[in-house]
């Protein structure tokens, strides 16, 4: 379903990822590893459309009604209309604007593009609420300011509600375990683990190994200095816990 | 030396004059004595000003002669309109409502709970000498004097002690299309005595589009100690129409004035809000936006007086700017003194969403007391990209993105309103104008 090939990206005269090659198909959990500035973030963030990054070679194949789509020409709220997500690294606060609102809003405009008739705001309620408790979530983030106020961990929980209201195909999880704590991880990887099935996949960004105790990939892939250097099965992921990864270049 | 344009100026001001005269003479014996003493004052003082102009620090920003040019008459229109109920343009229907039709009082609710609504021209010389002398002070600011000397009826409002006044009172300013252009001079009295409570809102809306012509108001604010009153300000004029609001509070110990000010409607709009905290412990939370489009213009000039200890200010101004709109803020802070631990916050936060708008944003700090916090801050930018990407990313197309961020910019202090009818009002007022807007530049 998902088809990277070749994908360079230049920032500044500097190259950031260096001909990425990446294949997922759907029922899959890949994990993306590797050190600081490797090119982790960037790769999450071009892949959701994000202004920053443009590719200076490449493309993002990304299935659209049975054909392979380049996702790098579509507008980043098209991308998120055909089923692509991400859940942010760091959550933005958005002051004024409440959380129901804003996912009422989100919502709706993926029924209008699958040409399904929009929630009215009672239905949404419950919906919501029901989505909410599974995940934990107090009751009182319903009317609050996207984010605002929000701690660390809720800020993530609160990434995760919103996969779980728009039911993404493909879902990109930057680095959503860091500053949780071991509970709120549990959580967050039982709300994904809920989702999984034979039509969605997920790509999983993260710099440790504990994560994936909880969600258990299918393929590990370590990214260094913007190259996927090795990629295997999950048991890569306790390697690279154990030995760092230098010991790969 | 005189050059051409001071002549041109002085001569536009004559006219402005002459015209004004002919409204002052006919009001001008109508009431009690005190009333017309008052007047009379106060045309002199208009008479012995000088007129604003951008030469003068106050008015640098903000170019009012356009308004001298203007050949007024006397509003003739002073009904309410065919079609109109007592009920439009308040919170919720079941206000007390005072309206005001092109500045003429045209209703007064019956009294509740011990409230007291009267004209000025009601009030007995003893009443004056009582209850409005110790109050009203001489105005040295030309358009209040303005106001005085034109205003064809005062409006009193009394919160009598230890009263909290339900639900809201709301005084709706109805601008009416006349023939010519017209200067209309509401003028209000707020008294609060000790303990009171009550929430106002007073909103200023055009029945139709107008002639070019002005709105002059002043409201006077009197609190005595612990009153607590919060005063939201709706004004949405057409866009013809020129606006000088003038707002002065006098707070007394303990006492607290929360104000919202929204500004969407008017040509050129004028914001002068004044409050004394005269006596210790006294609080002023100011609060503001301006939606402006168009050839919009909008200044808002705060001066905040602390004069006695333990004073607290609190001042939030908002701005989207489009089109080629204008913005002034001029935020004055006095701490005298003797207003040891006073507590003062200033912040002016401004959008510039169009290609050939400006803003001018001014803090002016004078303090005079060593024991005090105070800080101010402002901001002129765009749209947070990161912000806009984020709702992208939820599938939400840039430019409803872009909407529901201005609308979230201003809505987070519409929501602080303290009145929760006032603040359905203001956000009924400004989803249509929010809707509107160009929002021509944002970030690629």
């Amino acid at each position: 379903m998902l088809e990277i090939k070749n994908l360079t990206i230049e920032v500044e005269g500097t190259e950031i990822l260096k001909g990425i090659n990446l294949t997922m198909q759907e029922g899959k959990v890949h994990a993306i590893m590797g050190p600081n500035g490797s090119g982790k973030s960037t790769l999450a963030k071009i892949i959701a459309g994000h202004p920053d990054y443009s590719a200076t070679k490449g493309e993002i194949l990304f299935k659209i009604n049975n054909k392979m789509v380049n996702l790098l020409e579509l507008a980043p709220e098209e991308r998120a209309k055909e089923g692509v997500f991400l859940a942010f690294q760091y959550p933005v606060e958005i002051p004024g604007v409440s959380n129901t609102v804003f996912l009422r809003a989100a919502f709706n405009e993926i029924c209008k593009h699958q040409g399904v008739e929009e929630m009215d705001p009672m239905d949404f309620d419950a919906y919501l609420r029901e989505k909410m408790q599974r995940l934990h979530m107090d009751e009182k983030y319903i009317h609050r300011p996207v984010n605002v106020d929000f701690s660390g961990g809720e800020k993530k929980r609160n990434e995760i509600l919103q996969m779980a209201i728009l039911n993404p195909r493909l879902a990109i999880l930057d680095e959503t375990d860091s500053g949780l704590d071991v509970d709120s991880m549990r959580i967050v990887a039982d709300g994904v683990n809920r989702l999984k099935s034979s039509h969605n996949a997920f790509l999983v960004i993260t710099h440790y190994q504990r994560l994936l105790n909880y969600i258990v990939p299918d393929v590990v892939h370590i990214l260094q200095n913007g190259q996927i250097v090795r990629t295997a099965g999950k048991e890569l992921a306790l390697e690279v816990e154990d030995k760092g990864y230098d010991w790969l270049t | 030396m005189m050059t051409t344009q001071d002549q041109k100026q002085k001569n536009t001001w004559q006219g402005l004059i002459a015209a004004c005269e002919s409204i002052y003479q006919y009001h001008r014996d109508q009431g009690p004595d005190w009333y017309a003493q008052d007047r009379q004052r106060a045309w002199n003082d208009v008479l012995s000003t000088e007129a604003p102009s951008p030469k003068n620090e106050r008015w640098k920003y903000t170019n009012i002669s356009p308004l001298f040019e203007l050949p007024f008459v006397r509003a003739e229109k002073t009904g309410l309109p065919a079609g109109h109920d007592l009920r439009t343009g308040g919170t919720d229907g079941t206000d007390i409502s005072v309206f005001l039709v092109n500045g003429v009082i045209v209703n007064i609710p019956p009294a509740t709970n011990g409230l007291s609504i009267r004209r000025f021209s009601e009030l007995s010389e003893e009443d004056y000498t009582r209850n409005i002398a110790p109050v009203l002070r001489p105005s040295t600011a030309f358009f209040e004097n303005l106001n005085t000397a034109l205003s064809a009826d005062g409006l009193w409002i009394h919160i009598p002690q230890k009263t909290q006044i339900k639900p809201c009172i709301h005084i709706c300013h109805i601008a009416l299309p006349e023939e010519h252009p017209v200067i209309v001079s509401p003028r209000i009295l707020l008294t609060a005595g000790p303990f009171a409570e009550a929430d106002i809102l007073m909103s200023f809306l055009s029945w139709e589009i107008t002639t070019a012509s002005f709105t002059n108001a002043l409201t006077e604010v009197v609190l005595d100690r612990n009153a607590r009153i919060s005063l939201t300000v709706n004004q949405n004029e057409d866009q013809n129409r020129y606006h000088v609001n003038s707002l002065n509070v006098l707070q007394n110990r303990d006492s607290s004035f929360r104000h919202f000010s929204s500004v969407t409607g008017a040509r050129l709009t004028r914001n002068e809000l004044t409050t004394t905290l005269k006596e210790p412990g006294a609080s002023a939370d100011l609060k503001g936006i301006y939606l402006v489009q168009g050839e919009q213009h909008v200044d808002n000039h705060t001066e905040i007086r602390h004069i006695a200890c333990r004073g607290t200010s609190n001042q939030l101004y908002k701005g989207i700017l489009n089109d080629r709109g204008r913005a002034v803020f001029n935020g004055r802070v006095y701490v005298h003194p003797e207003a040891q631990q006073t507590n003062s916050y200033q912040l002016n936060k401004n959008l510039l969403m169009g290609e050939q708008c400006r803003v001018d944003t001014k803090p002016q700090l004078e303090i005079f007391a060593d024991d005090v916090k105070c800080s101010h801050g402002a901001t002129i930018g765009q749209l947070n990209q990161e912000e806009i990407f984020y709702l992208q990313a939820r599938a939400i197309p840039k430019k409803q993105a872009v909407r529901m961020l201005a609308r979230g910019f201003v809505e987070d202090i519409v929501n602080q309103i303290p009145c929760l009818s006032s603040g359905r009002k203001i956000s009924e007022t400004i989803g249509p104008v929010l809707s509107s807007m160009t929002y021509e530049k944002t970030p690629s």
